[in-house]
């Protein structure tokens, strides 16, 4: 009779116990879920692709979740998660997606007026950068991650992050200016 | 801070909120314009970086992983009951194999003599056809019965030998000593030594047509003459 209740007991806590941590991965799910997309979409540059790599990184946080101890550590873990996961998707088929995503990007988010044309082009030109001038890119403008953070999560010095964030922003300027110039000849 | 440090950074960093660096950008209007362009090259890039997510990916998200636990539950369910399952099996098994497991009716006997009366009353006088009526409601004996009646019986009971049931008689001499008979189907699984000796009762065991005849008592000689009895009287 005293097992039975004891038992009783622990399976609700244990009920409880899930019933919080569900709570708790429906907020991560709602507050990060855009960020995580996106940053799936700029690694690896398809609509679908994305939302897979979304879908099997937030199923790998449930299963781990009780190892974030830190909710304000959840973006940067989710994104090594996401990472890790979109490095085994290469590992599963060698499929070169960068050739997708340079038609893809024009087609999924084309707006059709003037104002968003410089903005498809900005989109293409990220497109068109390497992946290790991207990626701490992303972590900035997307993750909103300061130098050392970047540098922890990429496994780099911060010297390193910072130089590559002058590359990525020196090249896309640049790219931007010559389509402009080119843009003002043709005018 | 010199020209190509704060160029470094303002690519690097545009919204850096570095005192130094932004004391620079003030102190220089050639600076704080290049500062500008860059934020402002900075917002679009922000704007182009922010592509929306599919509109019901939030609720996908969630829906995916509660459909994966509820296959978890469901595997760790089906877990439980196969373990239940496997437990119960185990259990019944072991629950026949005691039920079959060999079993020592001499110990049995003494225990049972141990729970009855030291000593019947001596008035009772059981008649064999009586005896014989009960008797045929075991049926592992076969039909064994008595023919004629084997001398006085105090007392005569169902009793159970590990499932077996069997007959407990009390036969009493002419001197008034007392033995306890009990009648018993043969089974394989039963194993009886002819004679014994335990608690200060004697006793000892014999087949009388294919049953098991156990005696329990106090004297040798009464057990000699009870022997004689069932010998002559029961078939």
């Amino acid at each position: 009779m005293l097992k039975h209740f004891r038992n009783k007991k622990a399976d609700s806590t244990v009920s409880i116990d899930m019933i919080t941590k569900q709570r708790r991965y429906e907020s991560l799910v709602r507050a990060l879920n855009t960020d995580i997309y996106r940053y799936a979409y700029w690694l690896c540059g398809d609509k679908h692709v994305a939302e897979d790599v979304t879908q099997e990184t937030f199923l790998r946080a449930w299963k781990a979740l009780d190892s974030l101890k830190d909710d304000k550590a959840a973006k940067a873990w989710l994104i090594t998660i996401l990472r890790r996961e979109n490095a085994r998707r290469f590992e599963r088929k060698q499929f070169d997606y960068s050739d997708i995503e340079q038609d893809h990007l024009e087609d999924v988010f084309s707006g059709s007026n003037e104002q968003h044309a410089e903005q498809h082009l900005l989109r293409r030109q990220i497109g068109n950068l390497e992946m290790e001038y991207r990626e701490p890119l992303l972590l900035q403008v997307i993750g909103g991650f300061t130098g050392d953070e970047i540098a922890s999560i990429l496994d780099l010095n911060r010297n390193t992050v910072m130089t590559r964030l002058f590359r990525a922003r020196n090249q896309l300027k640049e790219a931007m200016e010559k389509t402009e110039t080119r843009g003002l000849s043709h005018g | 801070m010199d020209e190509l440090e704060f160029r470094r950074k303002a690519y690097a960093e545009p919204h850096s909120q570095d005192e130094a660096f932004l004391e620079a950008a003030n102190a220089d209007s050639a600076k704080h314009d290049f500062l500008s362009d860059l934020k402002s090259l900075d917002n679009k890039i922000a704007d182009a970086l922010h592509v929306s997510p599919p509109e019901d990916l939030t609720e996908r998200l969630i829906l995916r992983q509660q459909l994966k636990q509820h296959q978890k539950v469901k595997r760790t369910t089906s877990f439980v009951v196969s373990m239940a399952a496997s437990v119960a099996f185990v259990a019944g098994v072991t629950f026949t194999m005691l039920r079959t497991g060999e079993i020592d009716l001499t110990s049995y006997a003494i225990a049972h003599q141990h729970h009855g009366p030291e000593h019947f009353s001596a008035s009772k006088d059981i008649s064999f056809a009586k005896i014989n009526h009960e008797l045929n409601g075991i049926k592992g004996l076969k039909g064994g019965h008595f023919t004629k009646q084997p001398g006085q019986v105090v007392f005569a009971k169902y009793c159970d030998f590990q499932g077996i049931k069997g007959m407990h008689l009390v036969m009493q001499n002419k001197t008034g000593g007392q033995v306890t008979v009990f009648i018993i189907p043969n089974e394989d699984r039963m194993i009886a030594k002819s004679n014994f000796e335990k608690d200060g009762f004697e006793g000892m065991t014999f087949d009388q047509n294919g049953n098991y005849m156990i005696l329990v008592g106090k004297d040798q000689q009464d057990l000699n003459y009870v022997k004689k009895e069932i010998k002559d009287t029961f078939i």
